[in-house]
Formats: C-alpha cells, structure tokens, sequence
C-alpha cells in the first residue's frame, strides 16, 4: 500500500491538488459549482477534450507529439458529416439510425486513414513526429477548407445530437463514451504486451528494435491510434455543436500537450499514465469552468492554467530533487 | 574536386538549397516576376522579422530546446516600446533596440532559469510563460492597437540603402531590414563559430553528458541561449513595428510555428546539437518563397495550405530518404570490407 | 509571486462586484472573442448602457475565435444564472444546441454583430443589413476605381469567418448582376486577422496580377495591411482599397490615399443596443419605438425579430477625424 502511494506520488499530488481547486470553487461560487447540475455541465464538456488529451498522452509517451491531432478529427467529421447530409437528405433519405452508424464508422474509418498518414511518416521514413505532424496538420487542414469552403456542414439526423446532449439518467452519454474510453485506453497502455512496447519505443527505441520488437508497427499503431480518438471526440465535437467546421477545437492542440505534461507524462517519452492526464484534464477544467462561472475575465484562465503547470512542474522537480538527496 | 562538391551536397544545408531551388524554378516557370529584384525585397523585407526570430529559436533548438513563447516576448516588446514611444513621443531608433532587446533578454532569461535550474521541460516552461505574459497583455491592451507612433519609427522603416524612384513613382532599394537581418545573421554566425561560448552550446546539444563532464557549464549555457534568443526576438519586436508603423498585441498569434518551423527545415536536428545560421537562412527562404510563390504562380488560397503542407512534408522526408541511402551505402562498404578482408 | 498577488487581487475585485449586485439583473453580452479592437469597443458601449440602466453588464468571450470554447462559456454562464444572453456566435450551428439550452432554462437570447439561427433567439441585432453592406462595398471599390471594369482582389480574415463569407457572397453576387465587367482574380486570401499578413500578401497579389485595380479587405486589420503594401509601393493612384476598418487605425491611410473608402458601424452604440433592448424586454416594456439615448429609435423589423441599427458609416480622408474609435 505504502508503496503504491510512493510510486504514484504524482498522481495523488494531482489530485489532491483538484480537490483543492473544487473546494476553493465551491467556496468562491456557493451552491453553483458543487451542484448535480455543473457536474453535468462540466462532464458534457470534458469529455472531448479528455478523450483527445489521452490520444496526445499515447503519442508523447513514444517521446513524439501530435499535433495535427484536431485536425484529424475535424477533416473525419466533416466529411462524415456530409456523407450523413447526403444520405439524410434532410428526411427524405435514409433512415436515420443507419444513416448515423455510417457516419461514425466513417469518421473513424477517415481518422485511422489520418492517422496513418502520420504514422507513415514517422515510423516508415523516420522523419521526426513535431515535423511530420506540423505538416500535416497544414494537409489535414487544407483539405478540410477545400471542402468545406470555410463554412460549416450541418443538416444531419436530430438524433445524431442525442449523442452529445443526452443523458442516462443524470449521466451524460459524453461522459459514458469518456469513461469507455479511459478504461480501453488504460488497458491497452499499461495492461498490455503492446502497451509495453510503447514505452519502450519511448524509452529507447534503439534498443527496443534491438530487443526483437517491430518499433515501426508499435509506431504506426500509436499514430492510428491517437487518430481513432480523435474521431471519438470529433463525433462528440460534431454533435454538440450539431456542425463540423475546419477549425473547431482549434484551441485543443497546445492544451492537449500541457495536459498530458501536467499528468505526469515526460514530454521525452518512455513514462506517463493515462489516468495522469484524466486527472490533468479534470483541473483544467474544474479551473475553466470555475472561472466563467465566478465571470473572471478569460484571460486570467490562460493565465492561471500557465501557472498551475508551470508550478506543478516546479513542485514534481523539488521532489524528485529531495528523494534523489534522500537516497545519497 | 569531385570529392568536395559530394561532401558539399551530403550537408544538411545542401538539401534546404535543392529543395529552395526547385521551388523557385517552378514559382519563376509560373511566374517570371518572382524572380525579379523588387519581389525579393519585397519579401526579405516582410519575413526580416521572421528570420531574426529564427536566428534566436536556433540558439535553442541547438540547446535541443524549444520556445513557444515568442508570440508573447514580441508582444509584450513591441507593446511596452510602442506605448512609451507614443505617450512620450520617444524616437531615439537606438535607444529603442537597446530597450527592445533589454525587455526580450528578461523573457527570455526568465525562460531559460525554468528550464536549466527547475529543470522544465522546455516546452512546458515556454509555453506557461507565454500564457501568463499573453494573459496579462491582452488583459490590459485589450488587443488595442497602438497607434500614431512618432514619424521617425516609420520612416526609419521605410528607409531603403542606394535608394532610386523609379517610373511608376515607387522607391527601389535595399530596405534596412535587410541590412539588420543580415547583421543578426553575422553577429550569431560569429558567436557559434567563432566564440568559446558558442562552441560550448554546440557542444553541450550534441552530448550533454559529457559536456558537463569535460567540465561545461550547462546550466549557464542553457540559460544564454534562452536570454540571447529573447534578446533577438526583442530586436524583431522594434523592426517589426518599424514596417507596420503601429503595434497589434495580437499580431504574432501562433507566429511561434512559424519560426520553428523555418529553423528545422533549415536543417536544424531538434534533439539538439545540429544546425546553422545558413541553414536557418535557406530555411526562412523557403518558408517564405513558398507562400510569396503559390499566390504569384496564382493558386487558389484553399489549395495554398495543402501544397504548404506537402512540401514541408517532403522536405523533411528528403533528408531522411538521403540518410537512408547513406547508410545502406556504408553498409554495403562495411560488408565489402569484411569480406576483403576475410579474402 | 507579483503576478499571483495580482490575480488574487483581481479575483477578489471581481468577486466583490458580483456579490454587490447580486440582486440585479444580469446581462451577458457575449463577442466572439475578446481582446481585439473591434469588441473591445463595443465592451465601452455595453458597459455604458449597464450603468445607464443600473444593471449588471457582463461582457466575456473566449480569447481565441474558437466555437468549442464559447459554446462552453455559454454552458458554465448558464450555471451561474443569468437573466439574459447577447451573443456574437463565431458560427450559429455550433452554438445553436447551447442556445436552446439557455432558451429551455428561460434566458432571454439575441444574438448581435452575427447572425444566430433564427429558431434559437429571441432578437437579432445586427449593426447592418449584410446584403447592404455587401453590396455597398462593391459601390464604394468603384467610385473608388472610377471604373466598373478591371481586376480586383479580396483580403479577407479568416476563410471560415461566418460574417465575411456572407458579405463577401453577397457582393459577389451583387456585382455578377451590376458590373460584370468586374474580374475577381483569385479566391479570397485570408490574412488571418492580422495587419502584417494582409500586408505580405497584398504586396503578393500586387506582383502578381499586375493590372490589378483594386482591393477590398473584410475583418478590421486586412484593409489596413492592403492600404499599408499600396503606399508602400507608392501605387495609391492605381489600386483603389476598401474595405471594412476602424477609423482611427485607418486615418493615416485615408490622409493618404492608399485606402479610399473605410466602413464600419460604431461598435460601441452596437454594444449599447443589445444590453438596451434586453432590460426593455426583461421589464416587460414595449421595445419598438423606444428612444436609446445616442443611437437613436429602435425598429423592429417585419419579422418580428431582427433590429437593424442603422445604415454603415463610411469614413474618407476628410471625415475620419469626427470618429475616435
């Protein structure tokens, strides 16, 4: 027991540093913020962005970066999101529960091709992941306002919105897709023989080849895999705001990769937990969410969110400074 | 002879040159003005600033490093200059590069004590920093511009060497970014080549470790890279506001890419220890001949992001397509060695 | 730790605001994002109509043109509990499931600056009639040109901003049918909201379409990095620009003659306008006709639903000095 604190350290920091933040919201903002209903709220909103912080978390953990992660998303719902127009018709075409189905299948059948674009790139010719990932990005983009023209698609089946304003009982289906997803994700990171190979890559890819692992499919299956999730939340994104456009989220990319450090995960790769970067994602939210509610200007979100990762950081280094002392 | 010209081809640099080339003479096939004196200047002045930038992103990337905060350092440059200047009429040009520079070494030093001695990663360090000096610069600007600078600033940026007018009435010459550009490009080619200190940084990318052991200050290096690419990125700031005559806090949203973006096409390897002040020159050449080409060769925009991206892709991959080669070729020496050798 | 006692500070002053007015009515007036010119003028203006009427004017908006990260603002705001809800939407799909939200909980909606479905609000104030504004800008780039004839090329913000689209569809529209003779030379080229983009790129298209003869820019900054590339190259009696500006950002360029035409409304009055017709419709007073001090008598048009504020005003080099914002 004892040790398992230890080795978690970080993570219990995390999270006692979220309850602390809930308290002090719940302070500030009295009946407001602890309430059912801003649980709710706040749920219906995590979840997107959760889900593509988890598929960043997997990436950095190869000591890579995504950052053409919204992207991807994006450019799969759009052109999901026509084909679902297209075949809806606005009522006069396809039914529309089979006319949704096609429309997530395409989504993630359209990520996972993003996905191994990048993959591609990064394990077959080996060009460094920010590089490949900063082009494509521009791609993924591109070919996104191609379509679209800049405007939005919408005119899908209503109940594609249930997906992301619907709930099962007081739970949020945001938030059961969420869960669904952390528990896949954790099984396969840290429960898994691929899993292990990840970190590996991430450790010292060289010497994992060395060890009789193919590190260019563990690579590829990464990118694939951060891709696919971000098709998750490009559903979620899609029926939420009920239209995909080329530059929703945009704002998602650099806070993916600071929640993902703030979890615990080393921006070189080779350590993390993805239960790390959900309790990340949660303070950044719990922050977010607390300071609309409290109606400070926004800037001081930005602002507070830097500290809180720069002063996190500053917190694990002192630590891991004392421990190394200790043992001298 | 022909030994040299390989050895020349096979640097980090020469593939930039190939690929910058090769856009050129398509962008000139499309368009033969691209070519023409007046574009040139044209665009060496506008990504002056750029460039400079990426001069001081060098230092870092070099360090193995990374900064994503100069959207903010520019920023609260060119604000702090930009507001002096107009309440107090202030237009002494030098005394505003020297504050200019002052204000971006604080940046950057403070950025650079978060990462060598809390020991953040880089990354994480800018991007807070930026964040926080954002937060605070668009919470007191309001993102209003700064407006009705003293004439001298403008001028001073209009200001061409071996100026003529010609026919049609517009002034022809070389602008004086370019001029300051090219003094960066010196000043930092001097420093990493021919200084102690410069070599040390050098060093210290390639192989901390052992740098540290041969008795390298680490920490210290790390924290001047970080000051001296503040220090660049607040000489950019007051050229920046010498072209546009005003000041947008808002102006350098996500310019940051930009700039490592035209630092490691220009070869620069960011794990740290590999790269070079004319690398990161081709490198905003090409950053730049791309865009300026793609709108002269007459491309629409909504094409203009998916070539943008393509050709960054390939040439990162081109490098990496000629390592391959390289090492399948050592390889193959390696074998033919042995088995002479066996024989 | 002085960036720290600051934010403390300035969460307490906040805090203490809120707890004061508590009792009030609370407005919210929502720009698509903060901290650029154009909506921080028009913060002044609905500030100004809040203490004017003793109520409490919150003006938030996310800091980045982001729709994910407003439709959550509208979310978290909704908690706290708000009486009504003026919103400028970075796109009116997305945040369409978000209104109906705030309609279902009984928040008065409207949306201003930008068009919302019209399902999800209750008003709509627009600064202008978009297709008026469309079209005028092309009238202006040909008195301007002196010509119906010849090449022009659009400087946009970005290529997913609703509003710009609209405008510039409008007028495209608007000038296939009046002056065919008009050439647009290439798709709109986005400058990002940025001065010194629209500047680089304009200095592009100039050496690229050489016969061009004019230049309209939408999004505040892209007429003034137009009009800056075109005095630069000294080219002010070739290329005639206009386009959407603040006047005392474009004053300068209209002294000059490298922009012809600016137009605009006055963001602050705009502001003033929503946070006005809300606390008429909260009190249960009659909206139509009612006298809003320094913007005039409102109209409600046929519909039932949208308030036209007035025509634009069109600043030139002689009349930009009567503006101060």
């Amino acid at each position: 027991m004892k040790e398992h604190f230890r080795r978690n350290a970080q993570q219990y920091r995390l999270l006692a540093l979220l309850a602390i933040l809930l308290a002090v919201m719940g302070f500030l903002a009295p009946g407001k913020f602890l309430t059912v209903r801003n649980f709710k709220n706040m749920g219906f909103q995590m979840a997107e962005f959760g889900i593509l912080a988890i598929g960043m978390s997997v990436v950095i953990m190869t000591g890579g970066i995504n950052l053409s992660i919204v992207n991807s998303a994006m450019l799969a719902s759009i052109i999901a999101s026509y084909v679902m127009k297209t075949l809806y018709n606005g009522g006069a075409g396809m039914a529309e529960v089979p006319c949704i189905l096609i429309g997530i299948v395409l989504t993630f059948a359209v990520a996972a091709l993003c996905g191994a674009f990048n993959g591609f790139f990064v394990a077959y010719v080996g060009v460094l992941p920010i590089l490949v990932t900063l082009g494509s990005q521009t791609v993924f983009d591109g070919i996104a306002l191609n379509i679209t023209r800049g405007s939005s698609v919408s005119g899908f089946p209503k109940l594609f919105q249930r997906i992301g304003a619907g709930t099962l009982g007081q739970v949020p289906y945001t938030v059961l897709i969420y869960l669904a997803v952390i528990v896949v994700s954790y099984l396969m990171v840290e429960r898994s023989r691929w899993g292990i190979s990840v970190y590996m890559v991430g450790g010292n890819e060289k010497a994992t080849r060395f060890s009789g692992i193919d590190t260019k499919k563990t690579l590829m299956g990464v990118y694939i895999f951060s891709a696919v999730l971000s098709g998750a939340a490009g559903i979620l994104m899609t029926s939420r705001y009920n239209s995909a456009r080329a530059d929703y989220g945009s704002s998602y990319t650099m806070q993916a990769v600071a929640a993902t450090v703030l979890g615990g995960t080393s921006i070189n790769g080779g350590s993390g937990h993805v239960l790390g970067t959900v309790i990340a994602v949660a303070i950044i939210q719990v922050v977010s969410s607390g300071f609309n509610i409290l109606k400070i200007n926004r800037n001081f979100t930005d602002i507070a969110t830097g500290l809180i990762l720069v002063g996190v950081l500053a917190v694990n280094h002192f630590v891991g400074l004392e421990k190394k002392t200790k043992r001298k | 002879m022909k030994e040299k010209l390989t050895r020349a081809l096979r640097n980090k640099e020469a593939s930039v040159l190939i690929i910058l080339i090769a856009v050129m003479i398509i962008a000139t096939i499309f368009n033969p003005k691209f070519l023409s004196f007046v574009n040139m200047m044209d665009v060496l002045k506008s990504n002056s600033v750029l460039g400079i930038c990426a001069l001081g992103m060098l230092l870092i990337i070099l360090t193995g490093g990374i900064d994503a905060s100069v959207c903010g350092c520019l920023a609260l440059v060119t604000v702090l200059t930009g507001q002096l200047a107009k309440t107090t009429g202030f237009d002494n040009i030098p005394l505003l590069y020297v504050m200019g520079v002052a204000i971006g070494g604080v940046v950057g030093m403070a950025n650079g004590l978060l990462v060598s001695y809390l020991e953040l990663p880089p990354i994480i360090a800018t991007l807070g920093v930026n964040s926080v000096i954002m937060g605070f610069i668009k919470y007191y600007t309001n993102g209003t511009w700064i407006n009705n600078l003293p004439a001298k600033i403008g001028n001073f940026g209009l200001y061409k060497f071996f100026a003529y007018t010609d026919a049609a009435g517009s002034v022809i010459g070389l602008p004086v970014q370019l001029a300051l550009y090219a003094l960066m490009c010196l000043l930092t080619w001097f420093l990493l080549k021919r200084t102690m200190l410069g070599r040390s940084i050098m060093a210290m990318g390639g192989n901390p470790v052992s740098a540290a052991r041969i008795g390298l200050k680490t920490k210290r290096l790390t924290t001047f890279a970080y000051a001296f690419a503040g220090m660049m990125y607040g000489f950019a700031g007051i050229t920046y506001t010498g072209i546009m005559k005003c000041v947008d806090p808002n102006a350098f949203l996500g310019f940051e890419m930009d700039v490592i973006g035209a630092v490691v096409l220009g070869g620069a390897l960011m794990t740290g220890g590999q790269g070079s002040v004319l690398g990161t020159f081709l490198g905003m050449l090409l950053f730049a001949f791309i865009s300026n080409g793609l709108t002269l060769a007459r491309i629409s925009t909504y094409w203009q992001s998916i070539i943008v991206g393509v050709i960054i892709l390939l040439a990162v991959s081109f490098d990496m397509f000629k390592l391959h080669r390289e090492e399948r070729l050592q390889t193959k020496v390696d074998i033919e060695a042995k088995e002479a050798a066996a024989e | 730790m002085k960036k720290i006692l600051s934010l403390i500070v300035a969460l307490a002053m906040v805090l203490s605001c809120t707890a004061a007015l508590a009792e009030d009515m609370t407005v919210v007036v929502m720009p698509k994002l903060v901290g650029i010119p154009y909506f921080n003028a028009s913060e002044t203006g609905a500030l100004a109509a809040g203490e004017e009427l003793g109520i409490n004017v919150i003006y938030t908006g996310p800091t980045t043109g982001d729709a994910a990260l407003q439709v959550q603002m509208i979310e978290d705001l909704l908690i706290d509990g708000i009486d009504a809800l003026a919103i400028a939407p970075n796109d009116p799909d997305s945040v369409s499931p978000a209104l109906q939200k705030c309609q279902a909980d009984g928040v008065l909606v409207m949306d201003w600056d930008t068009t919302a479905n019209g399902d999800d609000v209750t008003y709509s104030i627009q600064q202008i009639d978009n297709k008026v504004l469309g079209e005028m800008l092309f009238d202006l780039l040909v008195e301007a040109m002196g010509t119906d004839e010849g090449e022009y090329a659009i400087v946009t913000g970005y290529l997913t901003a609703a509003n710009l689209n609209t405008w510039i569809d409008f007028g495209k529209a608007y000038a296939a049918e009046k002056y065919p003779n008009l050439t647009l030379v290439t798709d709109p080229v986005p400058s990002d909201e940025s001065a010194q983009e629209a500047y680089t790129q304009t200095m592009a298209l100039i050496a690229a379409y050489p016969n061009l003869k004019g230049i309209i820019g939408y999004s505040t900054p892209g007429p003034i990095g137009a009009a800056m590339a075109v005095q630069e190259k000294g080219l002010q009696d070739q290329i005639a620009v206009v386009g959407t500006s603040m006047p005392t950002d474009s004053a300068p360029y209209l002294k000059d003659g490298s922009l012809d035409f600016g137009v605009l409304w006055d963001p602050a009055q705009l502001g003033k306008l929503a946070v006005y017709v809300a606390y008429l419709t909260i009190t249960g007073q009659t909206v139509e006709g009612y006298e809003v001090p320094g913007v005039g008598p409102i109209h409600i048009n046929e519909d039932g639903k949208t308030i036209i504020m007035a025509d634009p005003s069109v600043w030139t080099a002689e009349n930009v000095d009567n503006y101060n914002f």
